[in-house]
């Protein structure tokens, strides 16, 4: 015979298993800030256009495996054909702009790729994991830029210039795009440029789905 | 969230969407501006695709009600994201259609309450955390002793019909073999025991005879009893269209339901009272030789019984009776007799009597004079309410009188066979139904309790009886998703999972046998019913030994007849396959009796039904008839639908529909408080004035534990056929309420009736 208990530990149900998880998540946050908090305070500025272009760099960095290469060239062809054959007049010149930062972004994610590849993403996808949180905190007050920033965190040279490569590449283009009237203007793109064009929107639903997933 | 995403990946992992969404804001920016139309449509399906790559799809089966709808569920893992449209040869029954809950309703899956972790009792009868080795220890412990002490006669199974067939198959297995007893039974019993018993009296299966394709192209409906735009809603999107394209629909019913709004006719019946107004359809279609002569000769005995028991229900009886006009009797006799075909459409407004049995009886007598049976368009059509109470409710034989495939125990041949499957010795003595589990345990009858999916404190009639009965057992293992109510008096509680969760099969209305197909790994520590089951049966010295739900059913199939040709491969490759399915050859059967009813002489045995009437009638003290229900966002006892926030803005607690009338003679308006009494208990709910019931009746839902209606009910008097009990008509007083009182709080509650 029992009684009833209309009470019972919540450490048997699902929700207490999902706050654990965060509870010890936070636990390591706080760790990983007192072992980088100082120096990462001195270098970090705290702006929001960082966090988005640092956070778009660690996307592409953790994005990069065959599979994905594989479907983003996939993406690139289909949209070679799509494009092609678009051209027309007035646009030249911002099928230009968009052909020069499509390039480097398309550079970058090469190379990115190729870290990937190699190993060498890790490190500095966790580094800019705390950057983010202590930005996240309003720890950070002197973020100069994203190179000091990764070089402050000591990491592998050509992880830094890549990264600072796609950043460039991507807030220039996302200021340029922002910046112009680019339903008016632009009728078609060249071959080359859709390729890169069509990259770029690979990439990116690579990278959404990739992040999705997690 | 894998573990790996903890702590500041965590946190990244929101950064990162965040950061995406700019970026791909860019991006579109871009590709609309210099794309047509056409090829970003080719670029978003692309881009669309292979994200959902990365998700789990699959085809499955719905797990609220019965109607066995079928779409793909979409989930990362860790919840269902969406419910879409599966492939049309998949989905026999809906098509791409789906209700809300279906569509909708999945938090459930990731409530913050869900039970992960067993629970036992300490020392001090508070439940703690438990491993599973200590809990199934505990388990098998508890009712080994009551096994040992009092003999397997004092233990019963609560079976559950959310589970597969797999598992009830285990559930019955389980009761008989492992534990010795026949008293295993399950929410059937609340709800359509007595279609089961009538239908199998009269034409030999306890199921429907028609397929959706009849419900579809039928010529006519008789619907009584069943709300079924709220509690089978693709099914009445069915009726409807059929009705707009010419069909005749007659609905009877005590409340002018939704569906009355398409009706060809529209009769209010007084509660408890269906065999009469039937058998005044009855009667006016015999004495004006109305009836199909021919099918009555040649596939039918016993008319002679009918047509003198239906003598004294005239028109002018059957009105003063059920408050239906001559008219309407006459109207609706001849609409049916004058259509080419008719079905004949129920639910628990028909069966949860008394005498539901009887009136069960009575539709099978109308539906085979009029010879509406065995033919395209035609038959009867009961509509099972919960998602697997056909199937796993009935076929695989939870019962306290069958073995799966309606085979009986008390017949020598087919009780030897299953002993020599299961290797013990089973008694011919039925055991008790589940409503007499609550009056056995009573009487000292029953000292323990396994009870799996049901929350038998809020879906037993008379929940105070029924708090009391659990109170007083001696051991009780209480298996759920939650920490039910009924959870509460257990001495351990083990968590399962959910249809999204495992892998197996349900069978619906129609009798359709479909694939249900995980979608997520189980949450936490919990565990398919039947791996459970699977242990609980090992520690109690049986080898249990499956590998797979796939494997299970090869034994059903082994055992059971009907279900003979089932496989999963076949149910899978063909999307269901409707029983009898003698063998893997056997196409399935998708309309009953065409040639020959399932009884010993092939005829349909038609029986004269008598007048019958509720338990308990209104009387000065109890003045007004209540009903209880189901309403469209709701289900059940709210064990899903209470934990979806959305669901829950549309019906978020209990209410009562009283006529105008009867309200202004009270001073009650709508949303005041009103106390609703019965002779065993009170409830207090807000009240909705409504001209949908008649001035002598009250209606009020079944989903909500702080009202619990069922504390109004009755539960005593029972079916004598099928145990049923008369939720359907309660004699209750209504009343003001305190002027201080609120509308109760829903909590998220648990279990299921039917």
């Amino acid at each position: 015979m029992a009684d009833r208990q209309s009470s019972y530990p919540e450490s048997a149900t699902h929700g207490a298993r999902t706050n654990g998880r965060d509870a010890a998540g936070e636990a390591e946050l706080r760790a990983a800030l007192a072992a980088h908090g100082d120096d990462l305070a001195a270098a970090v500025e705290n702006t929001d256009e960082l966090a988005d272009l640092l956070t778009t760099a660690i996307v592409v960095a953790a994005s990069a495996e065959d599979e994905d290469v594989d479907h983003l060239t996939d993406s690139a062809a289909n949209l070679v054909r799509a494009a092609d054959g678009l051209t027309t007049d007035g646009t030249a010149d911002l099928a230009e702009q968009l052909g020069t930062d499509a390039d480097a972004l398309s550079a970058a994610l090469e190379t990115v790729v190729d870290l990937q590849r190699e190993g060498r993403l890790e490190e500095a996808v966790a580094a800019l994991d705390v950057v983010l949180e202590l930005q996240r905190e309003g720890n950070l007050d002197a973020l100069v830029d994203t190179a000091e920033t990764l070089s402050a965190l000591e990491l592998d040279e050509d992880a830094v210039r890549a990264t600072n490569t796609l950043i460039s590449g991507l807030g220039a283009a996302q200021r340029r795009l922002d910046a112009s009237d680019i339903g008016g203007r632009i009728r078609a793109l060249n071959t080359r440029d859709a390729a890169v064009v069509g990259t770029a929107l690979g990439g990116l639903a690579v990278l959404s789905r990739r992040v999705r997933r997690r | 969230m894998s573990d790996d995403l903890d702590g500041v990946a965590g946190y990244m992992q929101q950064a990162k969407q965040d950061a995406l969404k700019n970026v791909e804001h860019v991006a579109e920016g871009v590709a609309a501006d210099t794309l047509p139309e056409g090829k970003l449509f080719e670029v978003a399906q692309s881009i669309g695709d292979k994200r959902l790559e990365d998700l789990n799809v699959a085809d499955t089966t719905c797990g609220y009600c019965a109607v066995g709808c079928r779409f793909d569920l979409y989930s990362d893992g860790e919840e269902v994201l969406a419910a879409r449209p599966t492939a049309e040869e998949d989905a026999p029954v809906n098509g791409i259609s789906t209700c809300v809950k279906g569509k909708f309703g999945y938090d459930f899956v990731n409530s913050e309450d869900r039970l992960t972790t067993p629970l036992v009792r300490d020392e001090s009868g508070e439940f703690r955390t438990a491993s599973w080795d200590e809990a199934l220890t505990r388990a098998a412990e508890g009712l080994n002793g009551i096994r040992d002490d009092h003999g397997g006669e004092a233990l019963s199974v609560i079976a559950s019909s959310k589970a597969t067939n797999e598992e009830n198959y285990l559930m019955g297995k389980f009761a008989r073999q492992v534990l010795g007893t026949n008293s295993v039974d399950n929410c059937n019993r609340l709800c359509h025991s007595s279609t089961v018993a009538g239908l199998a009296r009269t034409f030999g299966y306890g199921a429907a005879s028609v397929s959706t394709d009849d419900l579809e192209q039928t010529d006519c409906y008789l619907l009584t009893g069943s709300n079924t735009t709220e509690a089978h809603p693709v099914l009445a999107t069915r009726i409807k269209q059929n009705v707009r394209d010419g069909a005749d629909l007659l609905v009877f019913d005590p409340r002018e339901i939704q569906i009355a709004e398409w009706a060809t006719q529209y009769s209010r019946i007084q509660p408890g009272y269906d065999a009469v107004w039937i058998n005044g359809i009855t009667r006016h279609i015999i004495e004006n030789d109305r009836y199909d002569e021919g099918f009555v000769e040649a596939r039918t005995s016993g008319f002679e019984d009918v047509r003198e028991s239906v003598q004294e229900f005239t028109p002018e009886r059957v009105e003063e009776v059920t408050g239906v006009p001559p008219e309407e009797i006459e109207s609706a006799a001849e609409t049916i007799a004058g259509a080419d075909t008719c079905v004949f459409g129920w639910t628990l407004g028909l069966t949860e009597h008394s005498h539901g049995t009887e009136n069960v009886i009575a539709m099978a007598n109308l539906a085979a004079i009029t010879g509406n049976l065995g033919k395209p368009g035609t038959g009867v059509s009961p509509f099972r309410g919960q998602n697997n109470v056909q199937g796993g409710g009935g076929d695989m034989g939870p019962l306290p009188d069958n073995f799966p495939g309606y085979q009986d125990i008390a017949d020598d041949e087919i009780r030897a066979k299953f002993e020599a499957a299961w290797d013990c010795d089973i008694s011919p003595e039925y055991g008790h139904y589940t409503t007499q589990m609550f009056l056995a345990a009573d009487r000292g009858d029953l000292e323990g309790m396994y009870i799996i999916g049901e929350n038998a404190v809020l879906s037993e009639p008379g929940v105070n009886h029924a708090e009391r009965i659990l109170e007083g057992l001696d051991f009780l293992v209480v298996q759920d998703l939650f920490v039910t109510e009924t959870a509460e008096y257990a001495d351990v509680v083990l968590p399962a999972c959910s249809f999204v969760e495992k892998t197996g099969t349900f069978t619906n209305t129609d009798r359709t046998v479909q694939m249900v197909k995980q979608v997520m790994e189980p949450k936490g520590d919990s565990r398919p019913d039947w791996e459970i089951l699977q242990d609980l049966a090992t520690r109690m010295g049986r080898d249990w030994n499956y590998a797979s739900a796939a494997e299970i059913m090869e034994e059903v199939n082994s055992l059971t007849p009907i279900y003979g040709g089932m496989t999963h491969e076949r149910i899978d490759a063909e999307g269901g396959l409707q029983w009898p399915c003698w063998d893997e050859d056997h196409p399935g059967t998708t309309r009953l009796y065409t040639a020959a009813f399932n009884t010993d002489d092939g005829l349909s045995h038609l029986e004269g039904i008598g007048f019958s009437e509720p338990a308990e009638s209104p009387d000065a003290e109890f003045p007004l008839t209540l009903t209880t229900g189901r309403v469209l966002y709701q289900y059940h006892t709210g064990t899903m639908t209470h934990r979806e926030a959305g669901i829950m803005q549309y019906t978020p607690s209990d209410f009562v529909e009283i006529h105008p009338e009867t309200a202004a003679e009270q001073g009650i308006e709508s949303g005041d408080m009103v106390r609703i009494s019965s002779r065993r208990g009170e409830i207090t709910v807000p009240a909705q004035v409504t001209d949908r019931v008649g001035p002598e009746t009250v209606f009020a839902p079944i989903h909500f534990a702080e009202s619990a209606v069922n504390r109004l009910t009755d539960e005593e008097h029972l079916d004598p056929d099928a145990a049923t009990p008369e939720y359907k008509v309660s004699a209750v007083r209504v009343e003001p309420a305190a002027t201080d009182a609120e509308p109760p709080t829903t909590e998220p509650t648990t279990g299921d009736d039917d």
